[in-house]
């Protein structure tokens, strides 16, 4: 009776240092306090039959790697401000990029496309520019993503923000977590949906999921859980070495591989041929969604090798081949690193990335989303122009 | 740069620390401990078993930096009886102690200092190495003064040395304290477990202090010193976080190393004593680092004649001595510098204390001003970035372009949470009491241990806001 009397006390206090915890959290994220103590990362993402998974209606916290931020997504579930889902008279145009178009790293209106419909708005009253951005996404991700969420906001124009290196990446075939472009029985390559089959996709999607979910955005103790998770239990265990943070992007990286001729290869040879299907998948689909709806659907085209003095004459011909190639499907094109470099006055782009002590690496700050968000704005007025031409 | 600057930043460089090691804030070592813990308390053999835990936790630094602990803990075992027999053996054994620690510590600064290079792929310093260094020659010369036995097992001596709860940051334990406490293990005598209550509440309050204000003031403290402050103010409250997080991150450490004794019916030195809230600069040493600062004392400072003499020789060997504390710290002239200004801080005291005693509080905040004014030459990269750092607090030139928020209320709250941290240093004092203690005795059982546990996992758990190892883990 003792020892039993004794556990019971000792799961009494198990659960007072839980409920402690959980307070002394909550206290941490309501106050100023959140921009200094520990906090668990918000946990905004959930499953999304369209594009495998994306940001969940209304949930918000605060965001702390790299930098820490308030996030809140919208009701539209969109990493964006709160706006009508109908349209109005104005000019609408939606951005799908990946991490850096997401932004999370600073305020929403700090984000490229809030820059962007800001600068835009000043021109045409009203303008929206509305931020699609999901964290590593594929081309054949924004081909769903466009295709769903997308066309349901009927936009006037359509922003794809591409990294030339997905259509080399073999994670535009895996559709386990994310579509994915697979071949189907005719040899040709569709978007394929097989992660929802998948047991974790069904539990997210379940009763049990939805109760995790719950616990997710109620409770900041079991984020700690889950970012423990997320992390490792173990991920503290002394490793060999620490190798410092590759960058997330910058053309100026672009000159330490080969890449230049293996993109040349696939936009201009067909090479590989499996990449070369996927991409004429891409394009195919891409194009078909533009003709329907009649939306001008623009490919904005990073990472193409730019400062790489010795890959000038190599990165003309590629630019031409994605130009000829996307015309001819009807898409626009930007290369956008020509357009960083006109506005930035430099290859070197590292004080657009990272924050303190990582500054040059990692996603873009303030300044970056300042550049990216003008650069933008200007793609989007170019394409209206043409469209009122 | 100039070559200087670009000399004390090479020897940074080529100078490094180990980072491999089980650190007390994470979550394998709650499972370690829990491991050792529970076989300790479940198995005969006591002293075995944290012997071999102890090993264990030092073997994750890897094999050089275990042999060589090895190899330095064996031939002080070897040369115990014949140091107590002749005192000359001692001197060859401080000559092999201290030479291992000028070889793998010093040895950077000292060529780089002569002006030549020869250690172009850099030096990692041996986990722990100053610490356990300077424990066995306190014990050493312990036995050489007739103050201290030689062991006879070298289990015992090697736990003496190797216990896992003061192996790499201390605190430097004397035989006097220690050993007895050894022997009893070995013995088989009752592990005192009504301690471990306070044990767990000295690992909580430690993991406070390291996870939730150390590792959070530190991005900060790294943006002022990297980037240089901005205006004088913010120099002032770069220098202040810094006082506070180095404060936090030792005295955390030393907190979770007392607490980890207790568990075990341990009970190791006590380290810090709320050092800034004390009213003279020799009273903060005597509050920061006990361990070292007593050892100082005991094997340099009284040696060498300190406190006897004229007013000039007084000077001069306290100089001599805090010079050499603070280059115990690094390999570094910021380092001998930080020491000999607190010397010249005592020696201002020494000279006009009386006087400084009638400011009362302004006295306290004078002392207080120059520990953080200090510690800018302890966080500096090196004597020219400390240099104009200082200058920037004065009002000279900006150092760089770090700055407080731009907004009033914004800026304001950063003094206000720079307020709090000394309001939470004065609220910790309050709670090592002797009142307190009784209390805490008092209600300990299974629901006190319980809550404490479960905050320990807690803390544990937290996302570490970037991977920060303990600071006096590098010394």
């Amino acid at each position: 009776m003792t020892v039993l009397r004794s556990i019971f006390r000792f799961l009494l206090g198990l659960v007072a240092a839980t409920i402690v915890a959980e307070l002394v959290l909550q206290i941490n994220a309501a106050t100023p306090l959140w921009q200094v103590l520990p906090v668990p990362t918000v946990m905004f993402y959930g499953p999304d039959p369209d594009s495998g998974f994306s940001h969940r209606p209304n949930v918000s916290g605060i965001w702390t790697a790299e930098n820490r931020t308030h996030v809140r997504i919208s009701s539209l579930g969109l990493r964006d401000r709160e706006r009508a889902f109908k349209r109005s008279e104005a000019v609408r145009a939606i951005v799908i990029g990946d991490s850096i178009i997401e932004a999370v790293q600073v305020e929403q209106p700090d984000t490229a496309t809030a820059v962007a419909e800001r600068i835009l708005s000043a021109k045409r009253p009203g303008a929206e520019v509305i931020n699609l951005g999901l964290q590593g996404v594929t081309p054949a991700v924004q081909v769903a993503r466009l295709q769903s969420i997308g066309l349901a906001l009927q936009p006037d124009v359509a922003v794809l923000l591409v990294t030339l290196d997905w259509f080399l990446s073999d994670t535009i075939k895996d559709d386990s977590l994310t579509p994915g472009y697979k071949r189907n029985a005719d040899g040709r390559y569709e978007l394929s949906y097989a992660f929802r089959n998948g047991r974790g996709y069904k539990f997210r999607t379940s009763q049990g999921g939805a109760f995790v979910y719950w616990l997710l955005d109620h409770s900041l103790v079991a984020r700690v859980i889950n970012a423990r998770r997320n992390a490792g239990w173990f991920a503290e265990w002394p490793k060999p070495a620490e190798h410092p943070p590759e960058l997330t992007s910058g053309p100026q990286d672009e000159c330490q591989s080969a890449r230049m001729a293996r993109q040349r290869a696939l936009w201009v040879d067909g090479q590989p041929a499996e990449a070369a299907g996927i991409l004429d998948a891409v394009i195919r689909d891409l194009s078909k969604i533009s003709r329907d709806n009649k939306l001008p659907v623009v490919l904005v085209m990073r990472n193409i090798g730019l400062g790489c003095e010795q890959f000038t004459e190599l990165r003309k011909a590629l630019t031409d081949a994605i130009e000829k190639r996307l015309a001819a499907a009807g898409l626009g094109f930007i290369d956008f690193d020509g357009l960083l470099l006109e506005k930035n006055g430099s290859p070197v782009v590292d004080r657009l990335h990272g924050f303190g002590k990582n500054l040059g690496s990692g996603h873009l700050n303030i300044g970056g989303n300042q550049l990216y968000g003008e650069i933008i704005a200007a793609i989007i007025d170019e394409e209206l122009r043409k469209r009122e031409r | 740069m100039d070559r200087r600057a670009a000399s004390a930043l090479a020897c940074r460089r080529k100078t490094r620390r180990k980072d491999r090691h089980l650190s007390y804030d994470t979550l394998y070592f709650v499972f370690f401990l829990a491991l050792v813990w529970g076989a300790f308390f479940a198995l005969p053999g006591k002293g075995w078993i944290l012997l071999a835990a102890s090993i264990v936790f030092y073997s994750v630094a890897g094999l050089r930096d275990s042999l060589l602990a090895a190899v330095i803990i064996l031939v002080n075992y070897g040369f115990q009886f014949p140091v107590k027999r002749d005192r000359r053996w001692l001197w060859l054994l401080l000559a092999l102690n201290f030479g291992c620690l000028i070889y793998f510590k010093y040895r950077v600064f000292l060529a780089t200092a002569a002006g030549v290079d020869f250690y172009e792929r850099g030096v990692v310093i041996p986990l722990g190495i100053s610490f356990y260094v300077f424990q066995l020659s306190a014990f050493l010369i312990d036995i050489g003064r007739g103050k201290a036995e030689p062991f006879t097992s070298l289990a015992r001596f090697s736990l003496f040395k190797l216990f896992f709860g003061q192996l790499i940051a201390g605190p430097i334990m004397r035989w006097r304290a220690f050993a007895p406490q050894i022997n009893r293990l070995f013995d088989g005598k009752l592990a005192r477990p009504r301690y471990i209550g306070i044990g767990l509440a000295l690992c909580v309050l430690g993991l406070v202090k390291k996870v939730m204000l150390a590792d959070s003031l530190a991005p900060f403290v790294d943006d002022f010193f990297r980037d240089g402050p901005a205006s004088a103010l913010s120099a002032w409250v770069g220098a202040w976080l810094f006082g506070f997080q180095i404060y936090f991150d030792f005295s955390g450490y030393s907190d979770m190393a007392l607490g980890i004794a207790f568990l075990f019916g341990l009970r190791l030195t006590t380290n810090f004593r709320q050092p800034y809230l004390t009213h003279t600069p020799q009273a903060f040493w005597q509050h920061w680092h006990i361990t070292l600062s007593t050892w100082i004392r005991d094997y340099l400072y009284i040696p060498l004649g300190g406190g006897k003499g004229s007013f000039a020789r007084q000077a001069c060997v306290l100089i001599v001595v805090m010079g050499l504390a603070g280059l115990w710290h690094g390999a570094n002239w910021t380092f001998l510098i930080w020491g000999i200004a607190w010397a010249l801080a005592i020696l201002l005291w020494r000279l006009a204390g009386r006087h400084l005693a009638q400011l009362r509080a302004g006295e306290w905040a004078l002392t207080l001003i120059i520990a953080m004014l200090l510690w800018v030459f302890f966080r500096a990269p090196d004597l020219n970035a400390a240099l104009a750092y200082i200058g920037t607090m004065f009002g000279a030139r900006a150092a760089g372009t770090s700055g407080l928020p731009v907004a009033a209320a914004m800026s304001s709250l950063v003094i206000a949470g720079c307020i709090a941290l000394l309001a939470l240093h004065w609220l910790e004092a309050q709670l090592f009491t002797r009142r307190a203690t009784h209390v805490l005795l008092r209600i300990d059982g299974p629901l006190l241990r319980g809550l404490l546990i479960g905050l320990a996992f807690w803390m544990v758990m937290l996302p570490k806001a970037q991977n920060a190892p303990f600071i006096y883990f590098r010394f």
